[in-house]
């Protein structure tokens, strides 16, 4: 492990926030994984369900893209369950999905780190007919700096390529979004390579703003947007040490 | 203690666990985990999967053991010489750029392995693209590549020791660990500079000669190549020796170095097509041997070019660091700090770590002037304060200890160590307020310097960084005010002592508002670091494009604080000419000419400063920026530092503005919107909290008067104006930027006090102004836009209707008429048909302010 500096180290591994964001346009899929898909239920639809509980899952059946890189109406697409964490018999196939593109590779205890501790903010996206893992969403909630505020962080976001366009990835993020808030989260944060255009988009349609740039958070140098939702806003009302938030 | 590198198998007894870990994990269940708690997220992620290849960066792979060892005594032809220099000056820049040297400078095997090069141990193995070459001499290896991989090596140990400073974010800005790998750092200077003149010598006599013989037409140019090299390696060295020495004590000399040194890589460039690849000279396995960091980090080498192009800059940052040792006053010394931290490309780290490091060492600024002087300096420069307040100060701050001992007890003790001050006469009101001062700059210390050093942070730390100044600057106001109501209460009794207890009851010699000099000095300073705040946001790309109205609407509001608190100080220095000060007897009211008798005469370089605001004064149409210049004119008093600060502010607010305008006209018509859908599309967020939260920094300070939410929707309103009569006035704001910058460029390096700074001053001021043009030639496009033409003439006709439908009588009041047409845009925004166009923000011409244009019409 490399030394920090006297003066000015970083507080914890820079390298280190995991990825939230960068697989989302960049994931591939090749998993083999069978996660278990029994305990679903179903929903008519995605991306409007912001009240869902945290803890149920909800099946997509339809597409309701438009987009030209969808598979046409010709073509059902497949539907999509999704599921809560339950076990480490799921953690095979998250990591392959997230494995199979991220630059940054991570070890198994990151995501047991994550998937131990906060096991009800982690949620998977499974192909129903093939039982296989095609996205997923993993996050973490703790107090937060001088103000003990509790923030949630998404920790990693990982959409399989072929699923894309169907709003997977927003779906996920509303789900552990409105776990977290249920939990008791003040504000969200996460960090993306600042060039990763759709996956700032896709976190800005949902209320986040670039709160700082982080300069070469990457180990490929490159810098990040650390992006913030503020779920209480009567909070900053109260805050009474800003500058160290 | 630093070892060389040894390759050898560990000396550490290993031992087999992994049966007694399935012994000890049977019972467990899938999923079972045992964790201690402090087992953290970064611990995680560094954790190492042991014999995993990716996730095992220090597993030795079979490629790698199989691999043979390169021969470190084989010898080199002088173009292999040209190669190998050149990839181990690649590797130099890229971990100067922020990587591990594991990855760059410590993949050269000559670098790892350099004092196993032995004079005498000959290897006959032939070297060379063709086996039949004739074998070059071995002090091509043993005396020119061994010296100049030394002096590498040595330069990176130096410019390693100050980045061990911590001025610079460790892993973000650099990366300090050597592994345990020496870099010769006992290797004494003089030894290395004894090595690279026999190489020198070697090559003058025999080298030269061999390279004729055997190298063909390319002779010269190979000849050439490996002298500047050397050259190149001794001035190198030399320059850095000398910048990094304590206190800037060599640093002056360091110059001649660094010229040398740019003219040397130069040299480099032009010869190095010559280089000849040398099989194994780099081994980019070595961090496996290094370090086991997981997970790996990408390898990722500059170019040749790009290291050529980082070399020459860091030559040139050095440069002007070291001709800003010699700085004449405060405010060229502040003018060049910001435009070192606000140029672009950005400096590199070592070049920032060495600004930080020659700013303040030891309570000395610069490497000669102390930080008090400098502080006070900048006060004078500023807020002109009456002349006598700072007589003394050498003596009481020597009994302050100039430690920086400003606690309540030291002051206490200063205090009492002035047994004058208990003593009731004019002298022991002085030495009070002398006293005061130079407590108030012993804590004005801290936030001046620390605003200065943020010059040489990376940009997004620049931002992260002054949210705290501001609040150092906020804290030391609070202060500052206590300082000068104690300043003003002696100041009354040295009138009253002076003039009697009568004087105000008379009315005859009303006193001028009291100046509140700490204030003034500290509110200014604080408005500046709120205005950076703000624009280093746009920089760093934070701001989206419906934030831009919000954002540049409260900037407008802390410009516009600024430039009036700056024109207040003027004021009361003016103000200050004119009156008879408070401690001169009674006598005829001073004039302008007795004030000119009496020492206080125009230099000519005033008078010429005079001159040319006559200029500004007389094109530029602006309300504060005109108010300025007049006053210039009839009075000589304020500083210019006090000038060029408001005359800069004013124009920053009214390209600020602007920019506004426009963003508030393609607002009313409908092209921008302030509230996107998205925002509230799944009820998480709204624009009145994200406007909270943005400002929040600012939210608690006493003062400037933070704009409000409602205000700042007031302002986007513009008085219920039509888009293109906004468009009008912000055309007249950017005319009237563009005059006065014009003007700016008009004045001397010495009159806009960027001795230190002026081409990149220029610069800046240029792209201020191309900012002006490139927005009044957008606003004269989008005032032909289809909807803000349809938005005007509905405008037209909801007016002629209102006016039809009153009866006549007495015309309406200016607020009447405001008021209004503010009701009417509010209660029924007229429906356009026109296409809504996607708004286009260009950068290119500044960072801070954009040229807003609309995309040319969808078909």
């Amino acid at each position: 492990m490399p030394p920090k500096s006297k003066t000015k180290s970083k507080p914890k591994a820079k390298s280190g926030g995991p990825s939230a964001a960068t697989t989302t346009t960049t994931t591939t899929t090749t998993t083999t994984a069978t996660a278990p898909s029994d305990s679903t239920t179903t929903e008519s639809s995605h991306g409007s369900s912001t009240n869902t509980p945290a803890t149920k899952t909800k099946t997509e059946t339809t597409s309701s893209s438009s987009s030209s890189t969808v598979p046409s109406m010709a073509t059902p697409l497949p539907p999509i369950d999704y599921v809560g964490y339950e076990s480490e018999h799921q953690l095979q196939g998250m990591m392959s999905l997230i494995e199979n593109d991220l630059s940054e590779p991570y070890s198994i205890y990151t995501y047991r780190y994550f998937l131990h501790q906060w096991p009800k903010l982690s949620f998977l996206a499974m192909d129903r007919e093939k039982g296989t893992c095609i996205g997923v969403i993993v996050c973490r909630l703790e107090p937060h700096g001088h103000s003990a505020r509790n923030r949630g962080y998404i920790a990693m976001l990982a959409v399989s390529k072929e699923y894309r366009k169907r709003k997977i990835g927003s779906t996920l993020v509303l789900m552990a979004i409105e776990a977290m808030k249920s939990a008791g989260a003040d504000e969200i944060v996460l960090e993306t390579e600042y060039t990763n255009q759709s996956a700032i988009a896709l976190y800005q349609q949902m209320g986040f703003i670039k709160d700082k740039r982080l300069y070469r958070y990457y180990l490929n140098g490159v810098d990040a947007f650390r992006l913030k939702l503020l779920c209480k806003p009567e909070l900053l009302a109260l805050d009474l040490a800003p500058v160290n938030a | 203690m630093p070892t060389k590198l040894s390759l050898s198998s560990s000396v550490y007894p290993y031992e087999d666990v992994t049966a007694l870990l399935d012994t000890a994990t049977k019972d467990m269940e899938v999923g079972q985990l045992i964790q201690i708690p402090s087992f953290s997220l970064f611990d995680a992620m560094c954790a190492i999967v042991i014999m995993d290849p990716k996730m095992d960066t220090g597993m030795v792979m079979d490629d790698i053991v199989s691999r043979p060892v390169f021969n470190i005594n084989m010898r080199v032809t002088p173009t292999e010489f040209i190669w190998i220099f050149d990839n181990i000056l690649i590797g130099q820049m890229t971990w100067l750029s922020g990587h591990a040297l594991s990855q760059t400078l410590f993949t050269s095997c000559h670098i790892l392995r350099l004092l196993e090069i032995n004079e005498y141990d000959d290897d006959e193995e032939p070297s060379g693209p063709t086996k039949d070459a004739p074998q070059p001499p071995r002090e091509f290896l043993v005396a020119v590549l061994k010296s100049c991989v030394l002096a590498i090596a040595k330069s990176c140990s130096l410019i390693w020791s100050e980045m061990r400073k911590g001025q610079v974010y460790e892993e973000e800005d650099f990366m300090t660990n050597k592994f345990g790998v020496s870099m010769f750092e006992d290797i004494p200077t003089a030894s290395l500079v004894a090595m690279l003149d026999q190489a020198e010598y070697w090559m003058e006599t025999e080298g030269t000669q061999w390279i004729r013989d055997h190298c063909g037409d390319d002779a010269g140019e190979i000849l050439k190549g490996v002298m500047e090299r050397i050259d190149y390696c001794r001035s190198s060295y030399m320059a850095l020796f000398q910048v990094i020495a304590p206190k800037c004590s060599l640093y002056p000399q360091a110059g001649p170095q660094l010229e040398a040194m740019r003219t040397h890589i130069s040299g480099l460039k032009a010869t190095h097509a010559l280089g000849t690849k040398v099989e194994g000279a780099f081994d980019h396995t070595i961090h496996r041997q290094l370090v086991a960091n997981t997970p790996p980090r990408a390898i990722a080498l500059l170019t040749f070019d790009e290291t050529i192009e980082q070399l020459a800059q860091m030559c040139t940052d050095l440069m002007s660091i070291g001709k800003a040792l010699s700085f004449t006053d405060t405010a060229n010394l502040v003018n060049f700090f910001i435009l070192f931290g606000s140029q672009k490309p950005a400096p590199g780290a070592f070049p920032r770590s060495i600004l930080q490091t020659v700013l303040y060492e030891d309570r000395i600024v610069m490497g000669s002037r102390k930080v008090e002087d400098v502080v006070r300096e900048s006060i004078q420069e500023t807020v002109s304060p009456v002349s006598w307040i700072f007589d003394n100060f050498d003596v009481l701050q020597a009994k302050l200890g100039g430690a920086g001992n400003t606690t309540p007890a030291s002051e206490s003790q200063l205090l009492e160590s002035i047994p004058e001050l208990a003593e009731d006469d004019i002298s022991s009101y002085k030495l009070r307020i002398q006293t005061n001062v130079v407590m108030f700059v012993e804590k004005a210390t801290k936030p001046f310097v620390d605003t200065l050093q943020i010059m040489g942070q990376n940009t997004s730390r620049q931002r992260r960084n002054l949210r705290k100044i501001v609040q150092l600057w906020e804290t030391l106001q609070e202060q500052a005010e206590v300082f000068d109501a104690d300043v003003h209460a002696v100041l009354e009794e040295l009138r009253i002592q002076q003039l009697g207890p009568t004087g105000d009851e008379d009315g005859a010699l009303e006193q001028p508002a009291a100046p509140f000099y700490f204030v003034s000095w500290v509110y200014h300073l604080k408005l500046w670091v709120m205005e950076w705040l703000l624009f280093l946001g746009s920089e760093l790309e934070l701001y989206s494009p419906f934030e831009y109205s919000m954002v540049y609407a409260y900037v407008d509001s802390v410009l516009g604080a600024h430039s009036q608190h700056l024109q207040r100080i003027k004021s009361i220095i003016e103000s200050e000419v004119l009156e008879p000060e408070p401690v001169v007897p009674i006598g005829p009211i001073p004039t302008k000419e007795t004030h000119e008798e009496s020492g206080i005469k125009e230099t000519s370089e005033q008078k010429k400063k005079k001159k040319k605001k006559k200029k500004t004064s007389a094109s530029s149409t602006t309300t504060t920026t005109s108010t300025t210049t007049e006053k210039v004119i009839e009075y000589a008093k304020p500083k210019k530092t006090i000038l060029m600060w408001l005359y800069l502010t004013s124009v920053k607010m009214q390209l600020t503005r602007g920019v506004f305008l426009v963003l508030a006209s393609l607002t009313k018509a409908g092209h921008l919107t302030t509230t996107p859908p998205h925002i509230a599309s799944h009820g998480l967020n709204d624009l009145e909290t994200l406007f909270a939260h943005r400002f929040r920094a600012f939210r608690l300070l006493s003062s400037p008067e933070a704009l409000t939410f409602e205000i700042f929707l007031s302002r986007v309103d513009c008085d219920g104006l039509d888009s293109i009569a906004i468009l009008d006035y912000a055309t007249d704001y950017f005319s009237e930027a563009q005059r006065a910058l014009d003007q700016l460029l008009l004045l001397s390096a010495a009159e806009a006090q960027v001795l230190l700074c002026e081409d990149a001053w220029r610069k800046d001021i240029k792209n201020m102004i191309k900012v002006c043009i490139a927005s009044k030639i957008g606003i004269a496009g989008l005032q032909k836009d289809a909807r803000i033409l349809e938005l005007r003439k509905s405008t037209l006709e909801a007016q002629k209707r209102k006016a039809a439908a009153s009866s006549p009588g007495p015309k309406l009041t200016t607020a009447q008429i405001r008021s209004s047409s503010s009701s009417s845009s509010k209660a029924s925004a007229p429906v356009l048909k026109a296409p809504v166009r996607k708004v286009v923000f260009e950068w290119k011409y500044h960072s801070w302010w954009p040229v807003v244009t609309l995309a040319p019409p969808s078909s």
